[in-house]
């Protein structure tokens, strides 16, 4: 149930930033961030580490 | 205008985030395909059945903690043995000696099961910060067989999340929150417990239900650290692992001395195995200078051969707790120990108790191993007959 419970919280939060990267306008350092910290989110919700 | 921006925008984010998406790929496909790399083990000419621990504990069926367990059942009645391999997937030293026996060994009188991945979760992990390599190859006479290099623990992605603290069950011990997912930290487990604790219950039901008398759980230790190039008995064991390690010492001429079993410190093998069946526990230690901190690269070479100028050095001045030369410490010789070490327990069990002997063939002893490498004694999957490989 917690197993669950995390990846639901990984994929939303994942969604966030995805979103975020999305409506940035204006800083590309924030643009570089947003994709840097999505990349150990992505590779839990894909079962890989 | 607007558009030509708005253009050059979506542009800019669709390569940058191609980028990244490049790199998880370049990261994560190895880690995938490590993960779902099955090693091929030959049912040897000795192996009469193929169980899964899930079939002693079955709420492990269908997870990542499952694994094979190879029957070796002799035409005679005898006693009953049990070795695993793989308790720590970066320990593989454990598992070769597993697959020689499942490979090479004919029972005579009594019966051996061997678990060659203990840990089957942990060695489909790594430890990244370490640089360990992922798979390693075992050079043969055909070619080479190719094999996962695991992590000490259980993956994350099969049992998570981890508590602050790991409290032992039965006994409630304080232990550290890593070692939840460290197979011999969760010893004798419990049916519903977490998943290492369903493993660990799975063999102790085995050991339980078919009255297993000899049990051999099989590592590797860093030269630096005290307990290494040892076999740690609990009282109950003592006596036997005294004989095994003074015959060794004196027909074969390699050092393999006793320690106690730590009556305080839960979880382990050597003592929970003892304290919750009738079996005599065993847990055989090879030094393995991959595992010591101060060395040069994690390289598949080191791994294999054991050789380090950093080590050396070290030796030099006295900081290690075995000998160590310019020939390292070879997967040859930490194979060929635990290989003459098993069998000599069970040639001293066989003596101690007359009506339950385990006598075997066709397995090789340290000095073969030394000479002849490893390689010698895994054969060729593709040879094999038909429906004779497993997949683990």
């Amino acid at each position: 149930m917690i197993m669950i419970a995390y990846y639901v919280i990984t994929a939303f939060v994942l969604v966030l930033f995805g979103w975020n990267f999305v409506r940035e306008k204006k800083s590309r350092d924030d643009l570089v961030l947003y994709l840097l910290v999505m990349i150990p989110l992505l590779l839990r919700l894909l079962r890989v580490k | 205008m607007k558009d030509a921006g708005m253009k050059r925008e979506f542009l800019f984010k669709a390569i940058l985030a191609g980028a990244f998406l490049g790199l998880v790929l370049w990261g994560g496909l190895p880690l995938f395909r490590h993960r779902h790399y099955d090693v091929p083990i030959i049912k040897g000419p000795g192996v009469t059945a193929v169980l899964r621990l899930s079939d002693f504990s079955p709420r492990l069926k269908g997870t990542a903690g499952d694994t094979y367990v190879f029957v070796l059942q002799g035409k005679e009645p005898g006693g009953k043995a049990l070795i695993m391999g793989n308790t720590h997937s970066n320990e593989p030293e454990g598992m070769l000696t597993a697959l020689v026996f499942i490979e090479n060994a004919v029972v005579e009188k009594g019966t051996i099961y061997v678990i060659p991945f203990f840990n089957n979760s942990g060695s489909r992990n790594t430890r990244p910060g370490d640089g360990y390599p992922l798979t390693f190859d075992v050079p043969t006479d055909w070619g080479s067989r190719r094999f996962r290099f695991g992590n000490r623990d259980a993956s994350p992605l099969d049992q998570w999340p981890d508590p602050d603290v790991y409290i032992h069950f039965p006994d409630r011990q304080l232990l550290s929150f890593l070692d939840v997912r460290n197979t011999n930290r969760t010893w004798p487990g419990r049916p519903d417990g977490p998943l290492m604790e369903r493993v660990t219950f799975g063999a102790m039901e085995l050991m339980r239900r078919d009255k297993i008398d000899v049990a051999v759980d099989i590592h590797g230790a860093e030269t630096m650290f005290p307990v290494t190039n040892c076999i740690v008995a609990p009282e109950k064991s003592v006596k036997i692992a005294t004989l095994a390690s003074l015959t060794v010492k004196a027909m074969e001429g390699f050092e393999n001395h006793v320690e106690p079993s730590p009556a305080g410190f839960r979880g382990l093998s050597h003592r929970e195995i003892g304290d919750h069946a009738a079996t005599m526990p065993f847990l055989l230690e090879a030094p393995i200078p991959f595992l010591d901190q101060p060395t040069g690269p994690k390289t598949t070479k080191f791994l294999l051969d054991g050789k380090d100028p950093f080590l050396l050095s070290l030796s030099r001045k006295k900081k290690l707790f075995v000998p160590y030369d310019e020939t390292g410490w070879s997967l040859e010789k930490r194979v060929g120990q635990n290989l003459s070490v098993t069998l000599e327990i069970f040639r001293q069990f066989s003596k101690k108790t007359a009506d339950r002997p385990i006598v075997l063939r066709g397995v090789p002893r340290y000095a073969d191993v030394v000479k002849n490498g490893v390689g010698r004694y895994l054969g060729d999957p593709a040879k094999a007959a038909a429906g004779g490989v497993v997949m683990n």
